[in-house]
């Protein structure tokens, strides 16, 4: 079971004056239970790509894959769509029923689900984001705070079931807390569910501690591919493309430079601590 | 010299949903000097942004006052010079563009203010110059990047002739290369042109680049002070749900191991220097 | 994408109609639209058409740009033309059972026809050849007099530019909407008339709220740069009458005159 796209290129209005190519002959594969970090700067066809992931758009050449059915195909549009759960930029802004149970219960309730289903599903999406169902329930999306809209609309599209979770920037906007509490759940809900989860960010200290794989788009096509570790140290090849790398790879890189005996694949805080004590010549203590 | 802003025993209260009064300021006193460049950071909520809106009278205390350059924003009469003195940019770049046409967008602070026209087209010029944005003067903003709006929104306001930028989470909803473009706009316009910069953020790598850094948590200042001062302070910022950098971070876990690192490592380049002595005096 | 449609026709040229200022431009074509609802003779009918596409040579646009203006209004010319072909009494020609067609009526249907295409034609140049910032001025400028008797010129006036300001964010954000809805299994494109009407409902709800936001965002910060209705505002572009501006005032009087005489004379 895998998301696959061939050669997928496309093309926004072809045949007139103000036709752009946004994707250019694209391939990648996603993995069954993958976690996947898909960063690239704005305007490099990330969030044209992540749409064809769930049928939302078509490639103009090649095709795409979701477990082995096209995209293409009119009549399992909705079979894709169910499949591939998809969170838009500030999904808050899709909100519109006037409790947050009858919000989430949109996706579930377009399946054509029972009305059992759809409460036991809504529950279930409400209390994976951390929102617990008899407080939320019956109240209007429109009193919560951001955060917690941000949760509710996230929801929406969990309580589809979908086997494949794709998140466009779920966190701009918010707080470091309200960040690191989506963060947390998407993570958990991979691990347990065995989700696969296409995290789009901007945030190289995100992705470096999450992500089991990252893909980098540069100017509609894959730039470079790869485990963050082996890709943050590949720090100037990235400048070029207009990303960064984790302060804290800098850092260590930036001591390798002076001192060649440490390491520079560190994406953490954690993980830097035993090797700057080593350097020092200092005894570690786990 | 007179405070650019000066708030004494400042609290707001405001109807939430129900007809109970939430705090949103509390007995906050606050200066801050012209040509200061002070950022404040705190959680969704804290009161940042309130405190940003009562610095140009967008909101009123419900005690205490708030000077800005000595007027009093409660004082009507003063309310159009103290928001010609004191320009703010707002967090959404799309909902603070009026006009179809970005030199059209940046004359229209002044012609509220009854600028001759030929006066507001040498503002408008300055104010896009300063911005870098000269050659998008023609452009429809819709077609901007969240960078560049933002600049257009602060050239909006430079065309007034501000002393005082009131920044209220500007770069939130940009990408890193926005955000990049808006903060070497703001510092460039701190140091070069003496502007007073109040910049709300929840970034930390924007609040290092101030030269004081607030902290704020249920409408409360909790921490004033250089930012190397400030965020030295990572355990109480960790529990506000506040972010430092990394390697603040990682010189106070060494600490844990008896590293004696001195406080307040906010970068790279010094976190390698402070490193490379320590080793040399082993 | 959706953003990149352009707003009004504007053609952005430097022709000399392109340079008027817009309140001639404004003027002169409602001055022509009374000159062409007084002719009668063909004389007339001839000259003005003459004089129209003078217009168009002046303007320098590319006659396809000019003339796909009129595509949309070639049902209602046609419906025009039959009605009066039929309906008209007067001398038969021909006829189809109860149905008669008369001489008067091929001349009047004609008539008819020949002034919708016309009036069309001519003012679509107005759009063509004046950007929207440059008419919004110009109503401003033309209402001013009218505010005497209540006329809130200056804020129509601003109601339009914030209108084409927020128009292509609108229609950006429908679309983002729409495709999250989709994403949730929303179907906006099947079912019966009741049963799409209620399907727009997950997409206008949103839509009205952030249409809300935006307004008291903007407002927000229209006030905190000094924003207090039109009152002692002054403008960036302040609009003064060229020679050329007395010239086409000249020009577009003698038109109206001319038509004025045909009506008299015929």
């Amino acid at each position: 079971m895998s998301i696959e796209v061939q050669n997928v290129t496309f093309t926004y209005q072809p045949g007139t004056p103000f036709a752009t190519t946004v994707l250019k002959d694209i391939s990648i594969t996603i993995d069954d239970g993958e976690f996947v970090g898909l960063i690239g700067h704005t305007g490099s066809g990330k969030s044209t790509l992540i749409q064809h992931l769930n049928g939302l758009l078509t490639p103009t050449a090649g095709r795409v894959l979701v477990d082995g059915v096209d995209t293409k195909e009119k009549s399992t549009k909705r079979l894709i769509r169910r499949k591939v759960g998809l969170v838009f930029q500030y999904p808050e802004h899709q909100l519109f029923e006037e409790t947050v149970a009858k919000d989430v219960a949109f996706g579930p309730r377009n399946l054509g689900l029972s009305e059992d289903e759809i409460e036991e599903r809504v529950e279930e999406a409400l209390i994976t984001v951390g929102l617990s169902p008899e407080t939320y329930s019956q109240r209007s999306p429109f009193d919560l705070s951001g955060g917690e809209m941000r949760r509710v609309a996230i929801a929406g599209v969990l309580a589809m079931r979908p086997s494949y979770l794709v998140l466009d920037e779920p966190t701009a906007g918010l707080d470091p807390r309200g960040r690191d509490e989506i963060l947390g759940q998407i993570s958990d809900l991979q691990k347990k569910q065995n989700l696969t989860v296409v995290l789009v960010s901007h945030s190289m200290e995100d992705v470096a501690r999450l992500v089991d794989r990252l893909i980098i788009m540069y100017q509609g096509q894959v730039a470079a591919c790869g485990q963050p570790r082996e890709l943050f140290q590949r720090a100037e090849e990235l400048k070029k493309l207009g990303l960064g790398v984790p302060q804290i790879t800098d850092f260590m890189r930036c001591l390798h430079e002076i001192a060649p005996e440490v390491r520079t694949d560190i994406l953490t805080v954690e993980e830097a601590v035993p090797e700057i004590l080593a350097f020092l010549g200092r005894r570690v203590y786990a | 010299m007179a405070a650019m802003f000066q708030l004494e025993q400042v609290s707001h209260l405001y109807n939430g949903g129900d007809t109970e009064q939430k705090i949103a300021l509390k007995d906050v006193n606050l200066a801050i000097a012209p040509g200061e460049f002070v950022a404040v950071i705190g959680h969704n909520g804290s009161g940042k942004s309130t405190l940003a809106k009562h610095l140009n009278a967008l909101l009123l205390p419900t005690e205490g006052q708030v000077l800005v350059k000595g007027m009093d924003t409660k004082d009507p009469e003063q309310l159009w010079s103290i928001r010609q003195t004191a320009g703010m940019v707002f967090q959404n770049p799309d909902n603070q563009i009026v006009a179809t046409a970005v030199e059209e967008d940046v004359a229209f602070g002044p012609e509220n203010l009854g600028v001759p026209p030929a006066d507001i087209r040498r503002r408008v010029e300055a104010a896009l110059k300063a911005v870098d944005m000269w050659e998008f003067r023609q452009a429809a903003p819709h077609l901007l990047s969240g960078g560049q709006k933002q600049r257009i929104a602060i050239a909006g306001v430079l065309a007034m002739h501000p002393e005082a930028l009131i920044l209220d989470e500007p770069t939130a909803m940009l990408d890193p290369s926005g955000r990049r473009e808006v903060m070497d706009t703001v510092v460039r316009l701190n140091r070069e042109e003496g502007i007073t910069v109040v910049h709300i953020t929840h970034f930390m790598e924007e609040a290092v680049l101030a030269s004081r850094v607030i902290v704020m948590n249920d409408g409360q200042i909790v921490l004033d002070g250089v930012p190397e001062e400030v965020f030295s302070h990572v355990t109480e910022l960790k529990a506000l749900g506040l972010d430092v950098p990394q390697v603040t971070e990682l010189a106070l876990r060494l600490s844990e191991h008896n590293v004696k690192l001195p406080p307040g490592i906010l970068t790279v380049e010094r976190m390698v220097t402070e490193l490379c002595q320590l080793k040399s005096k082993m | 994408m959706l953003k990149d449609i352009t707003l009004g026709q504007y053609v952005p040229g430097d022709s000399l109609l392109h340079r008027l200022d817009p309140r001639t431009k404004i003027i002169g074509s409602m001055l022509y639209i009374i000159a062409l609802f007084l002719l009668k003779s063909w004389v007339g009918y001839v000259s003005i058409t003459v004089f129209s596409i003078a217009l168009v040579i002046l303007s320098a646009l590319p006659w396809r740009y000019v003339l796909r203006g009129i595509r949309p209004i070639f049902y209602i010319v046609l419906f025009t033309l039959v009605l009066n072909f039929f309906l008209t009494p007067g001398e038969v020609v021909w006829q189809l059972g109860p149905l008669k067609v008369t001489a008067e009526g091929i001349e009047l249907g004609i008539f008819m026809g020949w002034r919708l295409l016309l009036l069309v034609l001519t003012t679509s140049l107005l759009t063509l050849t004046s950007s929207p910032i440059a008419l919004t001025d110009g109503i401003e400028y033309l209402l001013r007099p009218f505010k005497k008797i209540g006329v809130p010129a200056h804020e129509l006036a601003m109601m339009m530019t914030i209108a084409l300001r927020f128009i292509p964010t609108l229609l950006e954000e429908t679309d983002k909407i729409m495709k999250a809805q989709m994403a949730r299994g929303a179907d906006f494109e099947t079912g019966n008339i009741v049963q799409r009407a209620r399907g727009m409902i997950p997409l206008l709800v949103p839509l009205f709220v952030s249409a809300f936001r935006r307004a008291d965002e903007l407002a927000t910060a229209m006030e905190a740069r000094c924003y207090r209705g039109g009152e002692g505002r002054t403008r960036l572009r302040e609009l003064q009458f060229a020679g050329r501006d007395w010239v086409a005032m000249a020009v577009s009087i003698f038109v109206l005159a001319f038509s004025i005489l045909d009506r008299i004379l015929s």
